[in-house]
């Protein structure tokens, strides 16, 4: 996937410069190009490794299943088959809440093996109908501490007003509602329901 | 911002609390950062060098002829469209956005918005089926990308309104 995009940016833009004319600036715009990655790098992996120490402790102090109790009930009713698979719910609210805590580099893994959990209970090679929601709450990210944007937006020299930070919390949850919704609807309109 | 003091303050104490060596356990988890961010430099600088050939092509501004509202720049819809595709390349676009408007501009906290509010939607699907080999999925990327599509408008409706 990475690979067609990488190479519709770089056969687009080389070919669109060549009909506007900027293509005599690209030389220069493509040697530049490895000092701005440096710069936006250096930003991004200095709060990687800062973040990573911060959630390590986190994550070593077990508040994600500790917590993740509280997400159980919630779960169950937007999953019902959950209610007979106790381990996958475990590990589902672990992830969901190391989600909702901004600890990407822990939810990952545990989101993974709730898929295997969640494939013991499956019959055959189709997706189970869990599955596809739980796939769909990790795709939507909902999340608590948007840690990565107020960081980047405070290297760059500018603040996170609160009405923005509390619009983004508002919107991820609100895009995850939107994603159960329209998983609802989507079952009801396909002749092949998933089980 | 005092979330970002208080939200390190609550994880230490839970550490401290539950008898943990935090600066070890700071360490431990700074050195698996290191590596994540070693694999990490040759991903952004083939992503930067993509997307600036790309940005800078002129493409801009064609799309500015047929897109003439001062929000929403073609820059943002640009990003909209590789955020569930690719990760990094969504967050290379918003740190142009940052360059060329500047962050606290309505157009930089739309942004913002979009990379805080969704995921890399075909990634997660392709990574999380593919960890149990299921490669029918049914709509899974239909929705998927249908709330990607719908929190967009809804990040420039709410911009718009509240910021």
């Amino acid at each position: 996937m990475m690979n067609k995009v990488w190479i519709f940016l770089v056969i687009c833009g080389l070919s669109i410069s060549f009909f506007t004319g900027n293509i005599k600036d690209m030389g220069a715009i493509i040697i530049n190009s490895t000092q701005k990655a440096f710069d936006v790098f250096l930003n991004i992996s200095l709060m990687i490794v800062f973040w990573n120490g911060i959630f390590e402790i986190a994550i070593k102090s077990d508040i994600i299943h500790y917590i993740g109790i509280l997400l159980k009930k919630p779960l169950c009713f937007i999953m019902p088959s959950l209610k007979k698979d106790s381990e996958s719910l475990e590990l589902i609210s672990a992830n969901i809440l190391a989600n909702f805590l901004g600890l990407g580099s822990a939810a990952t893994p545990l989101g993974i093996k709730a898929m295997e959990s969640l494939q013991k209970k499956n019959l055959g090679q189709r997706s189970s109908r869990s599955m596809i929601i739980f796939v769909l709450l990790n795709a939507s990210a909902p999340t608590l501490f948007p840690t990565t944007i107020i960081g980047l937006r405070t290297l760059n020299n500018a603040s996170t007003s609160i009405n923005l930070f509390v619009l983004m919390i508002f919107l991820s949850l609100l895009s995850c509602t939107i994603g159960i919704l329209l998983e609802k609807i989507f079952y009801h309109l396909v002749k092949e329901k998933p089980l | 911002m005092i979330i970002i003091p208080l939200y390190i303050l609550v994880i230490i104490l839970i550490g401290t609390f539950r008898k943990i060596d935090c600066f070890d356990t700071f360490m431990e988890g700074s050195k698996k950062g290191l590596h994540t961010v070693y694999l990490l430099f040759p991903t952004i600088i083939g992503i930067v060098f993509a997307v600036n050939v790309f940005v800078e092509s002129g493409i801009i501004e064609i799309l500015k002829i047929f897109i003439r509202n001062p929000v929403i720049v073609p820059e943002l819809l640009i990003q909209a469209f590789l955020r569930p595709i690719s990760a990094n390349s969504a967050l290379i676009m918003m740190n142009n956005i940052y360059h060329v408007y500047s962050p606290n501009s309505l157009t930089g906290q739309i942004s913002s918005l979009i990379q805080g509010c969704s995921d890399t939607t075909i990634y997660v699907i392709t990574i999380y089926f593919g960890s149990v080999k299921i490669s029918e999925t049914s709509y899974t990327l239909w929705v998927g990308l249908l709330t990607d599509l719908i929190t967009f408008i809804l990040a420039i409706i709410l911009g718009n309104l509240f910021l």
